[in-house]
């Protein structure tokens, strides 16, 4: 999967959060950051900065000034992240939200608060993809899936990463 | 709230066993030797916490020389005694 | 005098909203407790847009509760001055059915003080605070129509008003086996009653509760177990018991509840809750062990929160309750929801505040005549020096000669509300430094400091806490960032005036220079610190020797926080070893601490081998009596802190095991709760500590506890083992492992 080629303004597009795509969004991150500014709104608290910056490493010398090109901003509750996109002004640079919905996933917030609180979020959305591609991540949570499906019916694109089979690649040594 | 990165202890850890293929591959003797250099780094963990670089792993080699180069000194202290001894 | 009937000199007990106000408990300075009442209207505040205040305004006006409605000009922290609507309710108890359908009717506006506890916001009114004596006006219907306190609650040796207290204890842990008595204790006497037959044992707790009419019910195991108890035998019997001093209110019941705080997982019990005396259970409250009723007194002074509640609140309420008095006494509006996001940083600017304290890795072995320096209080002084608060902080923009998070001038909420704590805490500081060990004062003093160490510490965690209303992530990063400059420059001052620095640990160093082993060799160090960095630091002590252990995996390593040392006074401290550890039993913990009595005798280092024939005879008479099942059970056990549900264990624990056991005699434990267990020989190697039957005391397993004891002593005796028989032998003596030394070659 890249997803580079496929990234525009105007169009949303979400990936299904697990340990391989987790990579590929820091790949992605320091891709663009090779490029030019791009924001990063954590939502998981979890943002590979050492990472990002090793592969920045391998592709420039210049890695500070590329690193100096990532920005992030972490919400710690639902309320913030929507606060988060609130005040994030539409730029011609990518956004790129990390476990969007993460923070909805606290059992201490109401089903109903947080499904206000998602279609807010939406409008924000809308509003930054308007200047710059939009990308989230995003997990599911058994007992709060139409938040999953919310945002689903409202992106261009879905990238759900299958688990591959695993190849035997060494033949055997008997 | 929780911290976002991990701690330089983590970082150092995941370094670490990011060699360990490479660390398979040696001798017992230089594995020992290995282990060695990345304990001796240990002792500097808070001087790179402090450091905030970029690629941490920089710092930590920098560690490394550093043990190493007391040694050398200590050593080179240890010859110069023991020849003007000599000399006596 | 007419003016004297209407005047009132009492103690502030406790207060609550009724049905058209607040209800007060005063104890007169006539001994007389009576309840008065008082007029208390009570405002929330709400922005928004213009058209969405109208639209609210009209909806309020249909509201049964006839809130009075004004638009005003109030001060949100980090905005400044703004325009709201003013909700103002004339009975207390309106506002929270009010505010809740308010919110759920109109989500999407701002809402400032609305879930603010009614005594934080009699506090801030009136500047009264629990148990403060106060001057009342009182009108012909005992009605107050003021109330003045007489002190403030940062004076030193504030009068306690003399309470009535009534203990009530059962015989043993509900938990480990059913008790059938309880311990009684009134102002006169100690006895104990049995629980059956309920009738008379209810009757004559009537009877106890109406005679002694005691302010407080200080009881063990209370709320979990006891209390809800006697409601039942009450309500079986039909006997009604006034555990209530005010008839006209209901007990409050707050369920058991499990959360994540300080890297720890906390359980606490359900509690039951009195109106017009007071309820505490030593078991549920918070560390009760550290500072008792004396710290539990001084907490709801300085907080405001009543005594109850500051018995049993979570880590963060007591500091948040300050900055709510401090922000409502300042006008400015406390927010209900917190609205702060992250300001925008790039991941290099991330990368250097996304860290907390420095700890420095120790020089490995025994250093003598070594002096530890610690900064007082290090991040709350941090907060109150350079003036780190939510609103001071300017995000993204660093001091140009230090590199250092800047702040703005004006004294910010946090600093203006830590400050007075800070002095008074300070000011015990000084007095328990110059009062004797047996002055009425000296206990006292210990437990309000360590009540006051408890609410700094938290702070500084708060102020980084996702929900707190008037936390920042950038200003808990700051305080980071100048706690790692003071200790630098602190380091720095050390080396420029020659001291060796063998140790540093977030806000405390250990330094050591030839020569320098007295208290007045010291202080030059500590002026110039206090010169470098601005923060009072202090002496801690010199220790005769102290030893920094390495990692148990490996020799080479270094561990930050484990070490142990005698001062010139003879104290042993030590951290991160086996006695410190709670799940350590405490045959264990006792022999490793008179082995470090034993060591401290040692006039200094090098005499100590002289110590090593009566650590042995100690050890063995130790293992004899274990061997001999000798050693009472209870000191075998070991303490587990559950830290998830039991069916998460992937690997079945001893501690897991033990859970299980307890499950299959129908008791349950909840992650937070702490099991009790004893090894035993063979499978499944571990006993229950609460299971109904007693342990047969020919089960226990001595090898493991031998094993146990052989680690500890390790611990304790490695500086000197490797200091008399060189190469390193790591084990003292031992037949767990491939190692083992013979201890008669040390001697």
């Amino acid at each position: 999967m890249n997803i580079l080629p496929i990234i525009h303004t105007g169009k949303m597009i979400a990936v299904t959060s697990s340990r391989e795509t987790r990579e590929q969004i820091t790949t992605l991150t320091a891709e663009l950051a090779l490029r030019g500014a791009v924001t990063v709104l954590d939502g998981g608290n979890r943002f590979a900065a050492y990472q990002a910056i090793r592969m920045l490493r391998m592709r420039t010398h210049n890695v500070e000034e590329a690193a100096n090109r990532i920005f992030v901003r972490r919400a710690f509750t639902c309320h913030q992240m929507l606060t988060l996109l609130e005040t994030s002004r539409s730029l011609p640079q990518p956004y790129i939200i990390l476990d969007m919905l993460a923070t909805f996933y606290d059992e201490n917030v109401s089903l109903q608060e947080v499904d206000r609180l998602l279609e807010h979020c939406l409008v924000q959305l809308d509003r930054l993809r308007m200047t710059a591609p939009v990308v989230i991540s995003l997990t599911r949570h058994p007992e709060r899936l139409f938040l999953f499906e919310r945002i689903r019916s409202q992106v261009d694109h879905i990238i759900e990463v299958e688990i591959p089979y695993p190849i035997i690649s060494q033949p055997a040594l008997f | 709230m929780g911290r976002t990165l991990p701690s330089i202890t983590q970082e150092f850890q995941q370094e670490e066993a990011s060699f360990a293929r490479f660390r398979r591959a040696l001798r017992r003797s230089d594995q020992v030797a290995l282990d060695d250099l990345f304990a001796l780094a240990r002792q500097h963990l808070a001087a790179a916490a402090y450091a905030a670089h970029a690629l941490p792993f920089e710092t930590f080699l920098l560690c490394m020389l550093l043990e190493e180069h007391k040694e050398v000194m200590k050593l080179k202290q240890h010859i110069e005694e023991s020849r003007a001894r000599k000399e006596e | 005098m007419p003016e004297k009937r209407n005047e009132l000199r009492g103690w502030l007990l406790d207060i609550f909203p009724d049905e058209q106000g607040l209800t007060v408990w005063v104890l007169g300075e006539d001994g007389k407790r009576q309840a008065l009442h008082h007029d208390f209207s009570i405002s929330f505040y709400v922005a928004g847009t213009a058209s969405q205040l109208r639209e609210l305004w009209k909806w309020l006006l249909l509201q049964p509760e006839n809130p009075r409605l004004s638009r005003e000009e109030r001060c949100d922290l980090f905005i400044g001055n703004i325009s709201v609507l003013a909700v103002e309710l004339v009975y207390p108890s309106d506002l929270s059915p009010l505010f809740n359908r308010t919110s759920q009717t109109f989500p999407n506006l701002t809402y400032y003080n609305a879930d603010i506890p009614i005594t934080l916001q009699y506090a801030a009114r009136y500047n009264v605070f629990p148990l403060a004596g106060c001057e009342i006006k009182i009108d012909m219907q005992a009605h107050i129509t003021d109330i003045r306190s007489i002190h403030s609650p940062w004076e030193l040796d504030l009068p306690l008003p003399p309470l009535s207290v009534l203990s009530l204890e059962p015989e043993c842990d509900p938990f480990h086996a059913t008790p059938t008595k309880v311990h009684i204790q009134t102002p006169q006497a100690r006895f104990t009653l049995s629980l059956e037959p309920a009738r008379v044992f209810i009757i004559s707790l009537c009877a106890l509760l109406k005679r002694h009419d005691p302010d407080l019910i200080l009881s063990a195991w209370g709320d979990t177990w006891l209390l809800p108890r006697l409601l039942q035998m009450s309500k079986e019997t039909g006997i009604d018991l006034p555990l209530n001093r005010d008839p006209d209110q209901s007990i409050k019941h707050r369920d058991a509840r499990t959360y994540y705080a300080y890297g720890q997982v906390i359980h606490r019990g359900k509690q039951v809750l009195l109106a017009g005396r007071w309820h505490i259970d030593i078991h549920n409250a918070v560390m009760y062990h550290d500072y008792g009723l004396e710290g539990i007194w001084e907490l709801a002074r300085v907080t405001g929160l009543p005594v109850q509640t500051v018995a049993r609140v979570s880590p963060g309420t007591g500091i948040s309750s300050m900055q709510i008095v401090t922000a409502l006494k300042e006008g400015v509006l406390a927010p209900w929801r917190k609205q702060q996001a992250e300001h925008t940083r790039s991941i290099m600017d991330l990368i250097r505040s996304d860290m907390g304290g420095l700890v420095f890795q120790p020089t490995i072995g025994l250093h003598r005549d070594v002096a530890e320096i610690d900064f007082i209080s290090m991040y709350p002084s941090v907060m109150a020096r350079f003036n780190i608060s939510p609103e001071t902080i300017l995000p993204g923009i660093r001091d140009q000669n230090t590199d250092l998070p800047a702040t703005s001038t004006e004294q910010g909420l946090i600093p203006k509300t830590l400050e007075p704590l800070l002095r008074k805490r300070i000011a015990i500081k000084m007095q328990l430094l110059t009062i004797s060990k047996w002055d009425m004062r000296y206990k006292t003093y210990k437990a309000q400091s360590a009540a006051h160490k408890w609410l700094l510490v938290t702070c500084f965690g708060y102020l980084g806490y996702k929900n707190a209303r008037f936390g920042k992530i950038e200003a808990h990063e700051a305080v980071t960032a100048y706690g790692r400059e003071a200790l630098l420059r602190a380091k720095e001052a050390a080396e420029d005036m020659g001291f060796t620095v063998l140790h540093m640990y977030v806000d405390g160093l250990w330094v050591q220079k030839k020569g320098s082993n007295k208290v007045q060799d010291l202080q030059p160090l500590l002026d110039e610190i206090l010169n470098r960095t601005g923060l009072p630091i202090a002496l801690d002590g010199i220790y005769r020797w102290i030893s920094f252990l390495p990692s148990r995996l490996n020799k080479n390593v270094p561990v930050a926080n484990r070490y142990f040392g005698v001062f010139q006074s003879g104290e042993i401290k030590c951290r991160g070893i086996e006695l410190r550890r709670h799940d350590t039993p405490k045959f264990i913990s006792e022999i490793q601490n008179e082995v470090l009595e034993l060591l401290a005798r040692s006039p200094d280092a090098d005499h100590i081998s002289e110590y090593l024939p009566k650590i042995q005879s100690l050890i063995d008479g130790k293992l004899y009596d274990l061997r001999h099942q000798r050693i009472p059970l209870e000191k075998l056990i070991v303490r587990q802190t559950l830290s998830r549900p039991v069916n998460e264990y992937r690997v079945p624990s001893p501690a897991a095991v033990a859970v299980r056991q307890l499950e299959g005699a129908g008791k349950f434990l909840r992650p937070g709760q702490t099991v009790r267990f004893i090894y035993t020989l063979g499978e499944p190697g571990v006993y229950a500590w609460d299971l109904e039957q007693a342990l047969d005391p020919k089960k226990v397993s001595v090898h493991v506890y031998k094993t146990l004891l052989d680690r500890a002593m390790e611990t304790v005796m490695q500086p000197f083992v490797s200091m008399q028989a060189q190469p390193f032998l790591p084990l003292f003596f031992s037949d767990v492992g491939n190692t083992s030394i013979n201890f008669s070659s040390l001697l």
